[in-house]
């Protein structure tokens, strides 16, 4: 009877059941109201819109290198010797709508990310910033500016890419509806427009002082957004607008959205170019105003030759971190290696230095393609083609190297092409009897099969015989075990020269060709190189070119190319101007790596046939699968 | 007396071997004879024998029989179409019986959820398995049910010791949520695959699985997958009674994967490279290529045959099983030890004193003892332990073949000998500086830049221990003498299961071999890995997983007749309680709770009709407030036409046959993953590194930042199934029994990631809700034939037929258009694949160019050709087509025969499975690359079948197995299409089994109740039309191949 007793005792509690038996989840769990109750928690929030920008110094990450034909590399590419190939499909017309390469509407992992992600933790923020609690007035003015100028930047970047896209100026709640959720891409005009009001929103009016003119807790907030960085991106959003693939560009005539909406004007607009060059002049004064100014190099305590230091003022404009002319530079290429900016480019880039110092680190394989070498002008400052006095037609023929020739390995044979060349071209390139200009030394290239940096050495190589010197800082060095220190630097997304060019570039299409000049000849002057009016008068085939508006369109051009080649702007020029059509449907050729002498070694080869097909690949396309899910979307014309 | 037998034997099993023992022992055998009747005069052919044996006699054609028995126990008298009866001996030497004409099978009990069921009280779809089908060689008894009962989906893919678990499913997979498997309960607790997979037969009482809505819906929540219920022996009043069985197996791979031969790797490998690029390096000179050939000097020009270097051809197992159970009126007793070692089918090097190769040993301890408290009252306290003890390769034995399939057979040697350096205390394993993909040669830096799959295999092990741990506690009380028919019970269960593993191993030395002389039969060793090679083990800790569960039930059952009326009802509730440890989010590491109230109301006239009201009303801890609770009622209806006074003209020939029809609802509350907890709550990751930006002169003023994981959503709740059954019983003629269900279900709830949110939204994580919906429907069967003939043959003969499909019915997606219509899942097959209908190889450059472009990478001739489904002239993701059948069988079917004579018994079974597709891994059998699971440093190896039949330019062949070679993956061939489709059907001899029982004469001398030596094997034949590999391991025939498996065994009563 006791256990009788017993047993219904424990039933009995058993029914009685708490209530509460479910309810295990204790207060205080971690959602997103939390990231706005205080200030530290806010800055996170903060720093997680800037997350999303677009890691434009990583070689596999953005198109600015590998996609285009200023890079070749080696093919097939090893596995480990690369974070995605998407970059290289693109660059060999693999581009297609069913797995889009550099994908930042979908977003395709941690190195591409979607940056409509970003867009939307950015509108969080301008949300819930007011809810900070601990946050001071004029720091909530800053943050909402910088987020506004992110979103802004956010907004352009897709713009660059797929050209008219859709405007998400405040967030859809998560309930939203089929039909709310179905937005519409906009005119090409519109979201010109919707960008530079946020900019102008950012720069102006209640925020007109909330960007800093310049950084001054330099210790922790290099690489936040200034008002000089805010207004120079708009002025490079207002040339590009300007430029001839969104201004009137009739390839897009027919390209309307489902409701017949054009969405890209096809009259020309010769005004967007004067709202382009008023931005570039409100641009340059910010920068002046926050002494800006062409870097040049103080070789400090080193001495060294003027050509040396020529080299160096070309180099470091790029390399030297945080200089004069650094308007806005990047700092963090996103989570684990390359957690730090540069640091993947100055690897890929750099060929092997030092024979008893070889390191697998030191990967060499973005080589630049010979078209780049060609680029650059004769040590008279005009295209080799055009000099008077350098021998364009004996240009693959073997000559050897005098003392005379002080940026090359004296007696060295090599091919004409390396011969007489501007400083930029030493500066900027490496080749099969350069010189390595290093802070430790200077390091003869040689790169024939079975030589220091040559194709035997180690699995990574140059397809081409090129290397981008430009990209590497003079501090790099290896040591024994692979081992390789270097000196990191922000990653330059806009620098004072690109600016200038961009103004030349405005003011030469408003016809006011003398304004644009000096601009020109400030850069060329930092180069070693006599001004444009000089060089072209006395060595130019064709003297009078630079008097004309087309004529000095094509110098603009190729003084931009020169100037910052390598650094992820051709990709983008090519486009802009329309002249991707002709550029990429070129040959990439490369020297014979292969080669174990100068005979063999310096023979043309025939690495690649590249295929761009207008107007197309002009614009990235949006995936199948973004089409089907919203049906309000067009597809770019040609995909 | 019994107990000094039971520790001799147990010391037997201590030392690994029952030898032949001198037992004490005395009990008086004697010759029991008789007479047995039916209503109708003698029966010929009933089954006579001694409780808890296989041997026994059988009535001659006058009803008379002879047995020799202990004095001490029962005689259990049988046959088909009448009633079992149990006699004890009693020392008596005269038994006749008269037995009463019944249904036995109809009149077993079965288990049923939270109790017992007269089977012929039965409303709903129950099937089972007599545990001793289940005795299989095997140490995994998940690899014995694939056919074995209707209404089970089964198929096994892998064969390594410890990994090869069959998956399983209750009439097939009807959900596309998260989990798809069903419950499994031993002893009402629920358990997880593996711990299925150890349990041992030999303890097992019953063995039932639940596929209806009736069977099911008292597990409410949980139960819409089916539920597997197994129930463990108890002991029974008298003597002890042991049982012991002892098997030594060897097991084999069923079927070799074949390697095409170092040389043609090399020649092809060069082909790979030239054909895709005329000016590309070639990673073999044609010299080297002669010397291998020429067999110059093995150390220079190595030619391996990994597989054969590293794989054993035969296995061997040893499996013992022990239990002793009796007990007197108070107390009842089972106890049951079991030992199970399986060997790995890997060689070990013996220049390491440890063992590389997998051995699993696996132990296990059981102890079920009843107590009667008083006379209404009983408790039970059950306790068993399982403990696996593992030892093996640091990759794992699938890792390992891995490794085999995906290692260059020609840089390298396994290892040089010994002399090549006899100053070195280590292997020199072989390595190689060059590159894997071509490219540059490493003259400048020596690294060892391949897998040595030797290397790997040798230089370390691996340990995991695993344990699992039962504690129960029940108590039942009849209240009969408060209410007649009323008892209650509750029951008590914390089980704590525990895993960790261990690796060590040593860093090994690589080293390449130079030629110093003109004639190549000298070399020179350089090393490879200086800085980091390491003669000393390292350490490494793996996986810790610990949990517990502890779970409740209280339980009122009412059983009542009145008259013709029998009514009866039973009320349960239980809890549950789960924690985890090392979880990773705080969220996960809250405790997963489930708690319950299911009941169950039964009313039978007459035996003749039968009406069941079942209901369960869940919570889980996983839903917001309004949806934690979930009412799932059924109900079912059964008729036994027999019973009807119509049908006694018919009864000899049909003795029984009734039909059942059930209809309710069932739950599944197992959505999303299982790192879903709490849909009402946001999860967010507040540190994310992968958010996270640096600033400052020097990069280093960083914060992590936020990110959206999940969004709060209150609405989401569990998946719901309607489920149909209609179900036929039939006897007939004495001998054969058939049972057919046809079922249907309509599952919805289901949770899926909303389709109509575009990447614009920017959100981070995906929208889901409960919308998806699915439909099941199919039949399961099963006819015995069970006769004897004469008193000395009788022959067995099983039937299993299942059939089950389940289909999209809405699976939300974008609103294709009328010309993508093919894109849709719905009305498709669950588990169909879509893919790419691959029409041929192109032919040349023109028909490249003639054809639609495709969107996948570089193609040219040689490639595959897919077809332009929507006519858009690309080949995109919108040409996909649903292509093949499921790759879950849609068809099971066993057929089983068993045949005795006298003291011989034969027996086999055929297992098939049909109606199922599986795709040939394009990129894991692609020569030539790095396989994807180990990166670089692999390499593919050839199979002879591709090196045999591939596109090359000499042989243009647009039908070839293999497309034009590639020295890289060539993602064009590596879609899901047609071209590696193959069908996954296949008949298979599962088992055959040759047994022989001592004797009586002979055993009573050694005092043994009973003896049987029985030869046995498994996976001894397969008809596929699939030849490369196992075809039952689908798509991952790559991996540790099923074994064929040679089995003798002893089994002693005493």
């Amino acid at each position: 009877m006791k256990l009788i007793r017993f047993f219904l005792l424990t039933v009995a509690l058993a029914t009685v059941a708490s209530c509460s038996f479910l309810d295990v989840v204790p207060d205080n769990i971690a959602t997103i109201d939390n990231a706005f109750n205080s200030r530290n928690e806010a800055e996170k929030f903060l720093f997680t819109c800037y997350s999303f920008l677009p890691k434009e110094d990583h070689p596999d990450a953005s198109p600015n290198f590998n996609a285009g034909d200023e890079f070749w590399i080696y093919w097939p590419i090893h596995d480990a010797d690369r974070y995605t190939l998407e970059p290289y499909n693109i660059a060999r017309g693999l581009q297609n709508k069913v797995t889009v390469n550099l994908n930042h509407w979908e977003g395709s992992g941690n190195l591409v990310p979607s940056l409509w992600q970003g867009i939307r933790n950015c509108n969080i923020l301008l949300e819930n910033v007011d809810k900070v609690p601990d946050l001071d007035p004029y720091m909530k003015s800053r943050w909402r500016a910088e987020v506004m100028f992110l979103k802004a930047y956010y907004h352009w970047y897709l713009f660059r890419m797929y050209g008219p896209i859709p405007i998400v100026d405040v967030n859809l709640p998560i309930s939203a509806t089929t039909d709310e959720v179905r937005i519409k891409r906009q005119p090409v005009d519109s979201v010109v427009n919707y960008i530079v009001g946020l900019i102008d929103g950012a720069t102006t009016g209640d925020h007109q002082d909330a960007l800093p003119t310049v950084i001054s807790n330099e210790a922790i907030e290099q690489g936040r957004i200034t008002r000089p960085a805010a207004l120079a991106i708009k002025a490079r959003v207002l040339v590009t607008a300007a430029s001839p693939l969104f201004n009137g560009n009739p390839d897009f005539a027919n390209f309307n959205d489902k409701e017949g909406v054009a969405l890209f004007n096809t009259t020309p607009d010769p005004a967007k170019w004067g709202r382009a060059a008023e931005a570039c002049r409100i641009a340059i004064a910010a920068c002046h105003d926050a002494n800006r100014e062409l870097y040049r190099f103080d070789g400090g305590v080193l001495a060294v030759d003027d050509a040396t230091r020529t080299e160096m003022s070309i180099r470091n404009a790029v390399c030297e971190p945080w200089n004069s002319e650094l308007i806005w530079g990047y700092t963090y290429s996103g989570a684990g290696d390359p957690a730090l900016p540069s640091k993947l480019v100055q690897l890929y880039a750099s060929p092997q230095l030092d024979p008893n110092n070889i390191s697998l680190n030191l990967r060499g394989q973005m080589a630049p393609t010979m078209k780049m070498a060609e680029l650059f002008y004769t040590k008279n400052g005009v295209p080799i083609e055009e000099d008077k006095e350098w021998d364009y037609s004996s240009r693959f023929d073997l000559r050897t190297t005098t003392a005379a020739d002080s940026m090359m390995q004296n007696g060295y044979t090599t091919v004409g092409l390396h011969f007489d060349r501007e400083p930029r071209f030493y500066a900027d390139l490496a080749f099969d009897g350069a010189e390595f200009f290093m802070k430790n030394g200077i390091w003869p290239i040689q790169n024939k099969s079975g030589q220091t940096s040559g194709i035997k050495q180690s699995r990574l190589y140059s397809i081409t015989g090129y290397y981008a010197k430009k990209l590497v800082n003079w501090n790099l060095i290896p040591y024994t075990g692979g081992f390789v220190a270097m000196e990191l630097y922000p990653w330059p997304i806009m620098r004072l020269a690109d600016l200038y060019l961009l103004y030349a570039e405005a003011l030469n299409e408003l016809g006011k060709s003398d304004e644009a000049l000096p601009y020109l000849d400030r850069i060329r002057d930092r180069a070693g190189l006599p001004t444009v009016q000089m060089a072209w008068s006395e060595h130019s085939k064709n003297p009078d070119k630079y008097t004309t508006q087309p004529g000095l369109r094509a110098i603009i051009r190729q003084e931009r190319l020169i100037e910052l080649a390598f650094e992820g702007s051709r990709f983008w020029d090519l486009r802009r101007w329309k002249q991707a059509v002709d550029e990429l449907n070129d040959p990439i050729y490369g020297w014979n790596i292969l080669g174990e002498d100068a005979a063999t070694y310096n023979r043309r080869v025939l690495l690649f046939q590249q295929r761009f097909v207008g107007p197309r690949d002009y614009l990235w396309p949006i995936s199948d699968n973004s089409l089907i899910v919203n049906p309000s979307l067009v597809q770019n014309p040609g995909w | 007396m019994k107990i000094s037998v039971l520790f001799v034997v147990a010391l037997c099993l201590s030392i690994g071997s029952a030898g032949a023992t001198n037992f004490l022992h005395q009990v008086d055998t004697i010759t029991v004879e008789g007479q047995v009747n039916g209503p109708d005069g003698p029966l010929e052919g009933v089954s006579v024998l001694q409780e808890g044996t296989a041997g026994g006699t059988k009535t001659n054609d006058r009803g008379r029989y002879s047995i020799r028995v202990p004095g001490n126990r029962n005689l259990v008298f049988s046959s088909v179409g009448y009633l079992t009866q149990t006699i004890p001996v009693d020392y008596r030497i005269l038994i006749d019986v008269r037995l009463e004409p019944g249904d036995q099978a109809l009149d077993e009990v079965v288990v049923v959820a939270f109790g017992k069921q007269k089977k012929k009280e039965l409303v709903g779809a129950s099937t089972s398995v007599s545990p001793g089908e289940l005795k299989v060689p095997s140490s995994n008894l998940t690899t014995a049910l694939a056919g074995r009962l209707a209404g089970m989906v089964a198929y096994q893919r892998s064969g390594e010791p410890g990994a090869d678990n069959a998956e399983f499913f209750i009439r097939g997979v009807t959900t596309f949520g998260y989990k798809k498997d069903p419950l499994i309960l031993v002893d009402n607790v629920e358990v997880t695959p593996t711990d299925l997979a150890r349990m041992q037969p030999d303890d097992i009482a019953s063995f039932t699985i639940m596929k209806d809505a009736t069977s099911t819906a008292l597990y409410g929540a949980r139960g819409a997958n089916g539920v597997i219920l197994i129930t463990t022996k108890e002991g029974k009043e008298g003597a002890a009674k042991v049982s012991f069985r002892l098997e030594q197996s060897l097991s084999s791979n069923t079927r070799q994967i074949d390697l095409a031969d170092p040389i043609t790797y090399m020649t092809l490998s060069n082909e790979a490279v030239l054909t895709r690029n005329p000016i590309g390096r070639l990673p073999y000179s044609q010299n080297r290529i002669d010397a291998t050939a020429a067999g110059v000097n093995p150390y220079l020009y190595p030619a391996n045959d990994w597989m054969a270097q590293l794989i054993n051809k035969t296995a061997s197992t040893q499996r013992a099983n022990l239990n002793v159970s009796g007990g007197g009126k108070v107390a009842r007793y089972f106890i049951a030890g079991a030992y199970n070692k399986d060997n790995g089918i890997l060689k070990v090097d013996g220049r390491n004193n440890f063992n590389n190769n997998i051995n699993l040993q696996n132990f296990q301890l059981r102890s079920n003892v009843n107590i009667n408290l008083t006379s209404s009252t009983e408790a039970v306290v059950r306790l068993s332990g399982v403990f696996d003890e593992y030892n093996g390769p640091i990759d794992g034995g699938a890792g390992m073949f891995r490794k085999i399939i995906s290692s260059n057979p020609v840089q390298f040697p396994a290892y040089y000998p010994s002399s090549a350096l006899p100053n070195a205390r280590h292997i020199l394993f072989g390595n190689s500086s060059e590159s894997p993909t071509g490219g540059g040669s490493g003259s400048g830096i020596p690294s060892a830049n391949y897998i040595n799959p030797y290397a790997d295999m040798v230089k370390g092990y691996k340990d995991y221990s695993r344990s699992q741990m039962y504690a129960q506690f029940e108590l039942k009380q009849n209240f009969g003498f408060l209410v007649p028919g009323l008892s209650a019970r509750m029951l008590f269960n914390t089980s704590r299961y525990s895993y960790f593993d261990v690796s060590r191993a040593y860093s090994p030395f690589f080293y390449s071999a130079n030629p110093i002389d003109q004639s190549h039969s000298q070399y020179r060793l350089s090393l490879l890995n200086e800085s980091s090679a390491r003669d000393y083990l390292d350490y490494s800790e793996g996986l810790k997983d610990i949990r517990t569960i502890t779970y409740y039930e209280v339980a009122v059952d009412y059983n009542r007749a009145f008259g013709d009326h029998t009514v009866s009802g039973l009320l349960v509730g239980i809890r549950r309680n789960q924690l985890l440890a090392n979880q990773g989010t705080l969220q996960k590491s809250l405790p997963y709770r489930n708690e319950g109230v299911s009941g169950r109301l039964n009313y039978g006239y007459k035996s003749r009709y039968l009406v069941e009201f079942n209901f369960g009303l869940n919570g889980s801890e996983r839903f917001y407030k309004s949806q934690r609770y979930g009412f799932f009622p059924s109900a079912g209806l059964a008729w036994n036409v027999s019973s009807e006074p119509f049908w006694e003209p018919l009864k000899d020939a049909v003795s029984e046959l009734k039909i059942r029809a059930t209809y309710g609802l069932v739950g599944n509350d197992a959505i999303g993953d299982e790192n879903d907890r709490f849909f009402y709550l946001s999860e967010i990751n507040a540190s994310n590194i992968n958010r996270a930006v640096y600033f400052g002169t020097l990069y280093n003023y960083g914060r992590d930042g936020f990110t959206v994981s999940r969004y709060a959503n209150n609405d989401i709740t569990w998946e719901r199934a309607r489920k149909l059954n209609i179900g036929l019983d039939i006897q007939a003629f004495d001998a054969f029994t058939f049972t057919a269900d046809v079922f249907s279900e309509r599952r919805n709830n289901i949770l899926m990631t909303r389709s109509y949110i575009p990447a614009t939204m920017g959100l981070a994580a995906t929208v889901r809700a409960n919308v998806g919906e699915a439909r099941a429907y199919g039949v399961d069967a099963s006819l015995d034939y069970n006769k004897a003939f004469g008193s000395n043959w009788w022959l067995q003969g099983r039937l299993n037929f299942t059939y089950a499909r389940g289909e999209y019915l809405y699976y939300e997606e974008p609103e294709y258009p009328e010309n993508l219509k093919h894109l849709s899942r719905n009305g498709h097959a669950l588990n169909q694949t879509w893919g790419y209908i691959a029409e041929r190889l192109f032919i040349d450059d023109y028909d490249v160019a003639n054809s639609p472009r495709q969107n996948f990478g570089e193609y040219g001739p040689g490639d595959i050709k897919y077809h332009d489904v929507n006519g858009d002239n690309e080949i995109t993701t919108l040409d996909r087509v649903p292509i093949g059948l499921p790759t879950v069988p849609e068809i099971i079917f066993g057929q089983g025969l068993s045949v005795g004579y006298k003291a011989l018994d034969f027996s086999f079974f055929l297992q098939g499975s049909a109606r199922s597709s599986f795709w040939i891994d394009p990129v894991r059998t692609a020569p030539f690359i790095p396989n994807p699971d180990l990166g670089s440093g692999s390499q593919n190896a050839l199979l002879q079948v591709y090196a045999d039949s591939h596109w090359s330019e000499d042989n243009r062949d647009s039908y070839a197995l293999w497309p034009r070679l590639s020295s890289t993956q060539n993602t064009n061939n590596s879609q899901v299409s047609t071209w590696f489709m193959r069908n996954g059907s296949f008949l298979r001899l599962k088992s055959v089994e040759l047994g022989y029982s001592l004797p009586e004469r002979a055993l009573s001398r050694i005092h043994l109740n009973g003896a049987r030596v029985y030869l046995s094997g498994t996976n001894l034949l397969c008809f596929s039309g699939f030849k490369l590999w196992d075809v039952e391991m689908g798509g991952q025939g790559l991996g540790y191949p099923i074994q064929r498996v040679f089995n003798v065994g002893v089994q002693v009563n005493l």
